[in-house]
């Protein structure tokens, strides 16, 4: 049986930022303890799922998990632990603000089993920061990359956004040289995307706030691209570099078609083929984990099997967002169909236009990992089309 | 009914005047219709009239009436489109009247297309009678609009009415006009049958039915009847009249106004226009005036889903059954595929037979620019005539190009004179006369209406000439045009090549004068209108294979989510699938996605 990863959502932060549209939660501390309790609660109502299986990666997300006391992760590390079997080497990730981050806390988030920090910096400037409503400043994150190796972690990432409005190359690369100064061991990078929903998106309607060109956001990725690869970052993922074997194998699950179980308000699974969510607020999740543990998934909301055409389209999509991509066979071998025959004049359409590349293995060219969401939506446009039947 | 007691009428108004409302008012004071049943607009039944406000089926109501001289009379009233893509209809609804009330908005005065029609009613001998209406407007100026008519069409002061159709103003008095001034109907009662088609309709239960006037002889019985024209024969099922809905009667009496269900399956032998006679003793000749309904202006439609193409064939063949002026014959093209070249009255009569097709049968399709009609001489010395720009031959095989030319009047306060002589201009017309249709002594300047006539080329007031022409008078401009005849010119076809690939439905045909400018304005539109793909798109207009104008739609640079880890995958999805979605929209042209709106670009060539 593969191994399993297990994904364990925390859903407070100390501000909501602007731009957010996590399941993200301000001014509830109050339900930490018994936020903490219920994640407990449900990993050990998912006894039956965990039993047998050998777990490859835990990761903590938010929300901020870096908030919440140190024990309640090493708690929920531990309860994993009890039912299945612990990789010596998983990879226990987790998701800091470098606000919130002291070295207390740090040496308690070792001690509780994590290997794997990832900071979230998002700029080096100030402005910039106060913009995305961020409440720590530049000098916190270098403090914290400090601190965070002191502490002994394995592996430390940094998280940056860009493309603000008005953003200005130089900016952009200033921050992201001060990222690459701080030789952190794994570098993400995300377009900042107006949410629907989000006081951003509000900000915009009214004309406050005006979006940056996609067009001048397609050329910060591109800098962004040959900078780090300057600096000795290898990309493998559309978002993500790291030095050489420090990729997330946590987040390689997601794009690879790897199980995960999911614990936490809001949180997803994939497990037996299913996709399914848990209760988004926090409150309701509690309750409902009271009441249903010790029955397996006492947290779930919903869920759903995704027929032929979706898990086409979803493996195709997240296989294209590594940068090795995939080899045609692979396609077969868990559809039964060719890719050929399937993608069609898509695939040749790609191909020829320079964003896709075939052979030897299918993946994005340099100039079509900007363009991965026109080819997924071609791809599944025809999928569609041709199989609309098969569901 | 006795022939000295029969009133055929019809009512010659502009949209909105009233006309409606006061054939509603004259079927409720008749006992027609009664209060309790009285539905707005009773003899608009179609959806779409009600929504457009504007008749597009000609109707008929029978009303009795017993005038002040004690006697019954029954009034047959006539209801006519109100367009101008329908005007052979409305001619030949206006033969099978004696008279015509003449209704005029106090508040507006008289309109160039009513004026058209007035014309058209003296030229057949009609009694006009005169209504002022929406005199209880307090910015109506019926003493100024009773002047107008005095002096355009000469009738006396005291002929007028005053009518207001929404309170019930001057009805009585109408009722009793129509009695005492408009002539019953002559006819020989006893001489072979003749009755005028005036319009018809397809019943699946009683085959085509013909609205009829009877101008000699009478109908009744069973024995087969011939139509003149066509030469089809059938044996009548059933005659009536309508109340306004149908209601059979033992036969239909000389002058007389009602239908005859004739059992054919198809309209088109069953024209508007034709004559019905006895198939045994047929008249001599048929009643003047029959011609066939001619197609002004052509398009294509297509399914957007090719799927759709059986169903579009069915629905056209249903629908004219309904609309023997409708023509179509199958088309392809390279790049939307199978579909249906259709010709039209005009571009009211084009929009509505779209409308009923998506509406009443369920289809997505799309509808290429309009054209009209070309002759072109070959210099083999062949005639061919080309209603689709991609059909027109090669340059080096012209010898000449006509196009169809029509007479516009155009009825305007003075003042806006020079933007309409500019608007018309600019469309290659010509001046021919102008009219004032009021003193200017007795108004404020640049008040009094004037009546302008020119000539221009069809083509250039096919699309958005009505549009402009209201824009550039503050609305207050009327139009009313007529096709005269076939003018050489120099007319090129402007070729658009995406991607290289010349596209057959984005070309048109324009003066060579017009080319340049064309070409350029619809490159334009089209980089404006067709997404940006994975490379760069040139798009260039060509004449004769020389390229005059040329953009690039440039590379797309970024289409990716930022993030997409476990909880996103769900979420991002359906970002996804809306793109796919309005991917499957497109049409696919060479390997350039295109969004039907390109296809509607050469129409929007003059906004901008
Ligand atoms: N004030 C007023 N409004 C009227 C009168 N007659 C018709 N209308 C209104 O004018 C509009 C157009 O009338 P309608 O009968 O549909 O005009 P049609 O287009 O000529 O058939 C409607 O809103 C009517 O209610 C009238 O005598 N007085
Ligand atoms: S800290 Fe992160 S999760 Fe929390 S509100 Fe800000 S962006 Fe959202
Ligand atoms: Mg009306």
């Amino acid at each position: 049986m593969q191994p399993l990863a297990v994904y364990v959502h925390i859903p407070f932060c100390t501000v909501k930022c602007g731009y957010c549209d996590f399941n993200a939660y301000s001014g509830m501390d109050n339900l930490k303890e018994a936020y903490g309790a219920a994640l407990v609660a449900e990993v050990h109502a998912n006894a039956s799922l965990l039993s047998g299986r050998t777990i490859a990666s835990i990761g903590f997300g938010g929300g901020t998990p870096g908030e919440v006391p140190a024990a309640h992760i090493g708690a929920v590390v531990a309860a994993i632990g009890q039912h299945a079997r612990l990789d010596p080497a998983a990879e226990v990730t987790l998701e800091a603000n470098p606000g919130t981050l002291d070295r207390p806390q740090l040496e308690a988030l070792r001690a509780a089993g994590v290997t794997r920090l990832s900071i979230g910096a998002q700029s080096f400037h100030a402005d910039e920061l106060r913009f995305l409503d961020r409440i720590h400043s530049p000098q916190a994150t270098a403090a914290a990359v400090g601190l965070a190796r002191k502490a002994g972690f394995e592996s430390i990432g940094l998280d940056l956004i860009y493309g603000l409005p008005g953003q200005a190359l130089d900016a952009w690369i200033g921050s992201l040289g001060t990222a690459i100064g701080l030789a952190p061991d794994h570098i993400s990078i995300y377009a900042l995307t107006v949410e629907d929903g989000t006081p951003l998106a509000r900000r915009v309607r009214k004309g406050e706030v005006t979006p940056l060109d996609p067009d001048a956001v397609a050329d910060l990725y591109e800098a962004a691209t040959d900078r780090l690869a300057a600096a000795g970052y290898l990309q493998y993922e559309l978002s993500n570099w790291a030095r050489p074997g420090h990729h997330s194998r946590h987040n390689m699950v997601y794009w690879t078609d790897g199980e995960y179980l999911a614990i936490g308000a809001g949180a997803h699974g994939y497990l037996g083929g299913e996709r399914y969510q848990n209760i988004a607020h926090p409150r309701a999740y509690i309750a409902a984990v009271e009441e249903r543990a010790p029955a397996p998934h006492p947290g779930r909301e919903s869920a759903y099997r995704p027929g032929a055409v979706t898990a086409m389209a979803d493996w195709f999509s997240l296989r294209l967002r590594l940068l090795e991509g995939f080899h045609e066979p692979e396609f077969e071998a868990r559809f039964g169909l060719p890719l050929r025959k399937v993608g069609g004049v898509v695939l040749d359409d790609c191909a020829s236009a320079g964003v896709l590349e075939l052979a030897p293995g299918v993946r994005l060219t340099r100039a079509g990992r900007l363009l991965h969401g026109e080819v997924s939506a071609r791809f599944l446009a025809r999928l569609q089309n041709t199989l609309a039947a098969t569901g | 009914m006795d022939q000295s007691r029969i009133r055929n009428f019809c009512i010659i108004a502009h949209i909105d005047h009233g006309k409606s409302t006061l054939a509603d008012r004259l079927l409720e004071t008749t006992g027609t219709v009664s209060k309790r049943d009285m539905s707005e607009q009773l003899l608009d039944s179609m959806d779409l009239e009600r929504e457009k406000g504007i008749t597009i089926k000609a109707a008929a109501a029978r009303m009795s009436y017993t005038a002040s001289d004690g006697v019954e009379y029954e009034l047959n009233l006539i209801d006519t489109p109100g367009h101008v893509d329908f005007a052979y209809e409305v001619s030949r609804s206006l033969a099978a009247c004696e008279g015509a009330l003449l209704v005029v908005d106090a508040s507006q005065g008289i309109e160039a297309q009513t004026l058209a029609n007035v014309y058209l009613a003296m030229n057949q001998d009609l009694k006009l009678i005169p209504v002022l209406n929406k005199i209880d407007l307090p910015h109506a100026e019926p003493e100024r609009v009773a002047s107008e008519l005095q002096r355009v069409i000469g009738f006396d002061p005291d002929e007028i009415i005053l009518a207001s159709a929404k309170e019930g103003t001057g009805v009585p008095e109408i009722l009793e006009a129509l009695v005492e001034r408009i002539p019953p109907p002559k006819g020989d009662k006893d001489g072979p049958l003749r009755a005028l088609i005036f319009d018809s309709k397809y019943d699946p239960y009683k085959g085509v039915v013909a609205h009829v006037r009877v101008f000699e002889g009478h109908m009744a019985g069973r024995k087969n009847m011939l139509l003149m024209q066509t030469g089809a024969v059938f044996e009548p099922l059933e005659f009536g009249t309508f109340s306004p809905a149908m209601r059979p009667l033992p036969a239909l009496d000389c002058g007389e106004v009602g239908y005859v269900a004739t059992g054919l399956k198809d309209v088109a032998e069953c024209r508007v226009g034709d004559t019905i006679t006895m198939a045994a003793a047929p008249a001599h000749e048929p009643l003047p005036g029959y011609r066939q309904a001619k197609p002004m202006v052509f398009a294509g439609i297509y399914p957007t889903d090719s799927d759709q193409y059986q169903e579009l064939r069915e629905a056209l063949a249903r629908l004219v059954l309904n609309d023997a002026s409708l023509v179509y014959e199958p088309e392809s093209s390279v790049a939307l595929g199978f579909g249906f070249r259709c010709g039209f009255l005009g571009l009211l009569h084009l929009e509505i037979v779209g409308e009923r097709l998506e509406r009443e049968y369920g289809l997505s399709l799309l509808t290429t620019a309009p054209s009209v009609e070309y002759h072109v001489q070959t210099t083999a010395g062949e005639e061919v005539q080309v209603d689709n720009p991609a059909d027109l031959p090669d340059p080096s095989k012209i010898a000449v190009i006509s196009e169809p030319w029509a007479k516009i009047d155009v009825i305007t306060p003075s003042r806006y004179i020079g933007q309409v002589m500019e608007l018309v201009t600019t469309r290659r017309g010509q001046f021919v006369r102008m009219e004032f249709l009021e003193a200017e002594s007795d108004l404020s300047p640049g008040e009094a209406r004037v009546l302008l006539e020119y000539e221009v080329p069809m083509a250039e007031i096919l699309v958005d000439f009505y549009d402009q022409l209201k824009g550039s008078t503050s609305g207050y401009a009327s139009l009313d045009y007529q096709l005269t005849d076939y003018r050489p010119a120099r007319l090129v076809k402007v070729d658009i090549l995406v991607n290289g690939v010349p596209v057959d439905a984005l070309s048109l045909i324009t003066h060579s004068s017009n080319a340049d400018r064309e070409g350029r304005l619809l490159v334009s539109k089209l980089k404006d209108l067709i997404p940006r793909q994975m490379f760069d798109v040139p798009i260039q207009a060509a004449v004769g294979g020389k390229i005059i104008s040329r953009e690039t739609i440039r590379a797309m640079r970024k289409n990716v989510l930022a993030k997409c880890y476990g909880g996103d995958i769900s979420r991002k999805r359906k970002l996804l699938e809306k793109q796919a979605e309005g991917k499957k929209k497109m049409k696919r042209v060479g390997n350039v996605e295109i969004p039907q709106e390109a296809f509607m670009a050469v129409l929007r060539l003059r906004d901008g």
